[in-house]
């Protein structure tokens, strides 16, 4: 028995001991994971901030009080701005370390590094935006002396702190995972964040749509389906006129495929996404926000909402912070992981919040080089002009080298080789700017004019800033750099390389920019819609604008309000109504009576009808119709735009609920007819009623009889707000939330994305604020403020924000902690 | 020293052990129990300790819905990660300790 005996135990302890100082496999080192003092469960323990605390941090001037509420949002009291900065740095460090680092890999184009050679492609994809080089030179052109280079400066040591003084209990779980530890955070990466948002919200180039679509039906049909103006109007400079304006012209038939489009494309970009439609069950990526000012107001106090939709993750986007600075600063609201200061938010006299313009602010160039496969020249107006090479090195996660690629720019900016040459583009997001500051003195603003003052310098992405103050001013700007381009000023196409008439001649005037303040109409909205009616202001700002439906609603909600209250706010972030729906199922139905008055119903239409027009057109999770009028949704752009549907595809390349309406405004369109019924020529009527008929069986196939609870909006329509590595046990999955696509707070199929906070702020004689995110303060699985917002924010509760204008204002009861940090020398 | 007194001392020290140097402080005090004592007592003393580590631990916050997101990591249910950590407490200790015991044994 004693050989086995030692054998046996030699092997355990093989096993066991040799797990814990080596990986077995994808799984993390046994031993320090499993330790219950300092291993993984050790965070449980440091999940628990304490009723008080010390700590020393380097660098502060002066003490500093931070109290954590009972929702987990630090309070912070400093004497000096800059220790509010450091102090914030070292929270959010403390609660979103691995969140830190993620997005500064995803920008810099280095996750490979970190989760694996898996990862190299993405790497790539970014690093040929040249974000990350971009942001280390706006970095290095900052004012030293600025206010923002030296909070960006100071929240870094904050962050070094917290790591510095990192306890094997404290790691975040992520690392334990990956069996690695935390990299240091340079105050450049500070700047990483807004370059990364930059590449969420302003990459999209609609040259690109524009072209797929006239590659297959000519320029004149991709003129009208891609337009550069929206037939539907409801900007957000008003108009004159609350209720949208219709701008229906009758589509061109499509045409002849153009091969000179599709060879121009074919040397394009290549990095747009899919705009985000009303069929895209992905992407619902966009915001709304809207101001009512006093006269129309119950309590007489100018009222602002927003709701900034972004990918929902766990950790959230944001961080809420409050950050006070007696007599200087007195801020809250939420911030970015990795940038001092708050981003949307309030102080006691001017709340703001932003949403997305879209403005079109990337053009590609068709570069002529010296080397078709390894160019270092490229010629402009007939004269060779080098390019600036640079080496990029991509390595695992042990730091061997992957790959070594060559990245290439021009004056314009980098260069891509693509299937039939090298392109080059120009983008707004890559040019100088100086966000940080901008953001940090707007936190200091005490009207709405003083706050569109200043951001009045806003770079990029294009955003539509929005404003109120206590005073009863309500304005918003849609402020950024918008390009003047040559010839007629589109920038919807690919431009010629070779010669510099080419070239931007500069930027649009900040008094073109699309603003209003203090308008008659009593009410400012922003839904991602096209900014400005073409019929005010012609100025090219972009094309392909995103569906105004949302935009649509929410105007005619304030319209129909005039003695908002705070509550009538926060209840229209989930208002389950439908702008599209009120638009489009009327022509549903109306078809299917006429198809079945003239005998070409059928069982199936039939009961369609009935079941639609049982519906109350709302996207309640308890609704057992919404799904129907979805599908039908779906089912219509592969019959109406089969011209669309490229050979061996089974979608259009291209469908928007703009274009259509266009067709719907005309029963006889050729666009009606599919062209894979060879023997039957439809109208309008027929393919309407037809989507309706396949709709049905559809979601009989998928979902059962349709009250037996298959239907259930909430079941075949769930928000999923997944972690970042993706973990699913670590995510919210799932979730059912009221909305749809294109309501207020849109909602995709298992979408990943949607309203990232959500805000109401009212500003009174004194600011009352009400808030919330789907996720939690803190990126410890371990917190109970990891996901506990999510119920709330999937009912379309708020929360109340609490504003203590000093330390000893805020509640013992809902107190948390309180941590005081003291200067310490650095050794 | 009576059995239970040496096991309760054996577990105190494997529990200061955890705190001075972790999963080796476990395989150490084992080893060195193996020495003079058997094995199996090493094995019930590790687990002990880390289960009344894991106790303190769950005193401080909520344990059970970590488990289940820990355990859902690694496609175990939550009582099942709650119970592999004391085990592989445990088994280490055996180990470290049956290595000495059979080599004392000779």
């Amino acid at each position: 028995m004693k050989p086995l005996r030692l054998v046996a135990a030699f092997a355990v302890l093989l096993l066991f001991a040799g797990g814990s100082v080596r990986r077995l496999g994808p799984l993390p080192r046994l031993g320090p994971f499993l330790d219950p003092v300092s291993g993984a469960w050790g965070l449980v323990r440091a999940a628990r901030y304490p009723a008080t605390a010390s700590v020393d941090l380097p660098g502060l001037a002066g003490p500093v009080q931070v109290l954590v509420d009972d929702r987990g949002v630090p309070h912070i009291f400093a004497s000096t701005e800059l220790d509010a900065y450091r102090v914030q740095g070292w929270i959010t460090a403390r609660e979103r370390l691995f969140q830190l680092e993620l997005t500064t890999r995803a920008t810099s184009g280095t996750l490979a590094e970190l989760l694996g050679p898996q990862l190299l492609e993405a790497d790539r994809e970014v690093r040929g935006l040249a974000l990350a080089r971009a942001a280390d030179r706006k970095f290095a052109r900052l004012d030293t002396s600025s206010i923002g280079y030296r909070a960006i400066v100071a929240y870094a040591e904050g962050v070094n702190a917290w790591i510095d003084a990192l306890k094997p209990g404290d790691l975040p779980l992520e690392y334990r995972l990956l069996g690695r530890k935390p990299t240091r955070w340079e105050p450049r990466h500070s700047l990483y964040l807004f370059a990364q948002m930059g590449r969420t919200l302003a990459l999209p180039d609609p040259a690109e749509p524009h072209l797929a679509v006239q590659a297959l039906v000519g320029a004149a049909a991709a003129d009208a389906l891609v337009p550069v103006n929206s037939p539907v109007q409801q900007p957000i400079q008003p108009n004159g006129s609350v209720a949208p304006r219709y701008a229906l012209t009758p589509l061109p038939p499509p045409g002849l495929p153009d091969s000179a489009a599709a060879l121009v494309l074919s040397q394009g970009l290549k990095v747009s996404r899919s705009r985000p439609d009303d069929g895209d069950d992905e992407v619902v990526v966009g915001s709304n926000n809207w101001a009512v000012a006093p006269a129309r107001t119950k309590a007489g106090h100018a009222l602002l909402a927003g709701d900034p939709h972004l990918q929902l993750t766990l950790p959230s986007i944001w961080y809420e912070a409050h950050l006070v600075v007696a007599g200087e600063l007195d801020v809250a609201g939420v911030t970015l992981p990795g940038s001092p200061g708050v981003v949307i938010g309030f102080n006691r006299d001017v709340a703001w919040t932003f949403t997305n313009t879209g403005g079109d602010v990337l053009d590609v160039y068709r570069e002529t080089v010296d080397n078709p496969e390894h160019p270092t020249q490229h010629l402009v107006d007939s004269t060779w002009r080098p390019l600036e090479l640079r080496e990029e090195i991509y390595r695992d996660p042990a730091g061997r080298v992957l790959a070594i690629d060559t990245m290439r720019f021009t004056h314009r900016g980098p260069m891509r080789k693509t299937a039939s040459g090298w392109v080059s583009f120009r983008w707004t997001v890559l040019e100088p700017s100086h966000e940080t500051d901008l953001f940090l003195h707007a936190a200091r603003a005490t009207t709405a004019d003083e706050w569109l003052e200043i951001m009045r310098a806003y770079v990029a992405p294009t955003q539509n800033g929005l404003v109120s103050d206590r005073r009863g001013s309500i304005g918003i700007r849609s402020a950024g750099w918008y390009p003047i381009r040559p010839g007629d000023g589109r920038g919807d196409r690919v431009f010629d390389g070779s010669t510099s008439t080419s070239d931007w001649t500069g930027m649009l005037p900040v008094e073109r920019y699309p603003f209003a303040l203090r308008p008659a109409q009593g009410f400012l909205v922003s839904a991602n819609q096209q900014p400005v009616d073409p019929a005010h202001n012609a100025a090219y700002l972009g094309a392909d604008w995103p569906s105004p439906w949302r935009a649509v609603r929410i105007n005619a909600l304030l319209a129909a309000d005039s003695a908002m209250t705070p509550d009538a706010m926060a209840r229209m972030h989930t208002d389950p109504g439908s702008a599209r729906v009120e638009t489009f199922l009327p022509w549903f139905i109306r078809a299917a009576h006429s198809e079945t008055a003239a005998g070409r119903g059928g069982p199936a239409l039939e009961r369609t009808l009935k079941l639609l027009e049982e519906w109350d057109g709302r996207y309640t999770p308890d609704n057992q119709r919404a799904i129907l009028f979805e599908l039908a949704m779906r089912e219509l752009p592969r019959r109406l735009w089969d011209e669309l549907i490229p050979e061996g595809e089974q979608q259009p390349i291209y469908r928007s609920s703009t274009s259509t309406l266009l067709a719907l405004a005309d029963s006889a369109s050729p666009w009606w007819d599919d062209r894979r019924t060879a023997d039957t020529r439809e109208n309008r009527d027929a393919i309407l009623s037809a989507s309706m008929a396949a709709a049905l069986d559809s979601a009989m196939t998928g979902y059962g009889e349709p009250d037996a609870g298959g239907w259930r909006w909430g079941r075949v329509w769930p928000t999923d707000i997944w972690h970042l590595l993706p973990l699913p046990s670590l995510s919210a999955l799932a979730v059912e939330v009221q909305g749809g696509p294109e309501t207020i707070a849109p909602a995709g199929r298992h979408g990943r994305a949607g309203a990232s906070w959500r805000m109401v702020v009212e500003l009174g004689e004194e600011v009352r604020a009400w808030g919330t995110y789907p996720g939690g303060q803190s990126g410890n699985p371990a917190s109970p403020w990891y996901a506990n917002r999510i119920p709330q924010w999937a009912s379309g509760q708020l929360d109340t924000l609490l504003l203590p204008r000093t330390a000893g204002d805020l509640a013992k009861e809902r107190t948390r902690s309180t941590m005081t940090f003291a200067p310490k020398a650095n050794r | 020293m009576s059995r239970p007194w040496g096991q309760g001392l054996l577990i105190l020290a494997m529990v200061a052990a955890t705190f001075l140097a972790g999963w080796w402080g476990v395989a150490l005090v084992a080893a060195a129990w193996g020495w003079r004592g058997r094995a199996r007592d090493a094995a019930l003393a590790a687990f002990v300790a880390w289960a009344a580590l894991l106790a303190w631990t769950a005193s401080a916050g909520a344990l059970l819905p970590f488990a289940a997101r820990l355990g859902g990591i690694f496609s175990l249910p939550r009582w099942a990660m709650v119970a592999v950590t004391p085990l592989f407490a445990a088994l280490l200790a055996w180990g470290a300790a049956a290595l000495l015991e059979s080599r004392k044994k000779g």
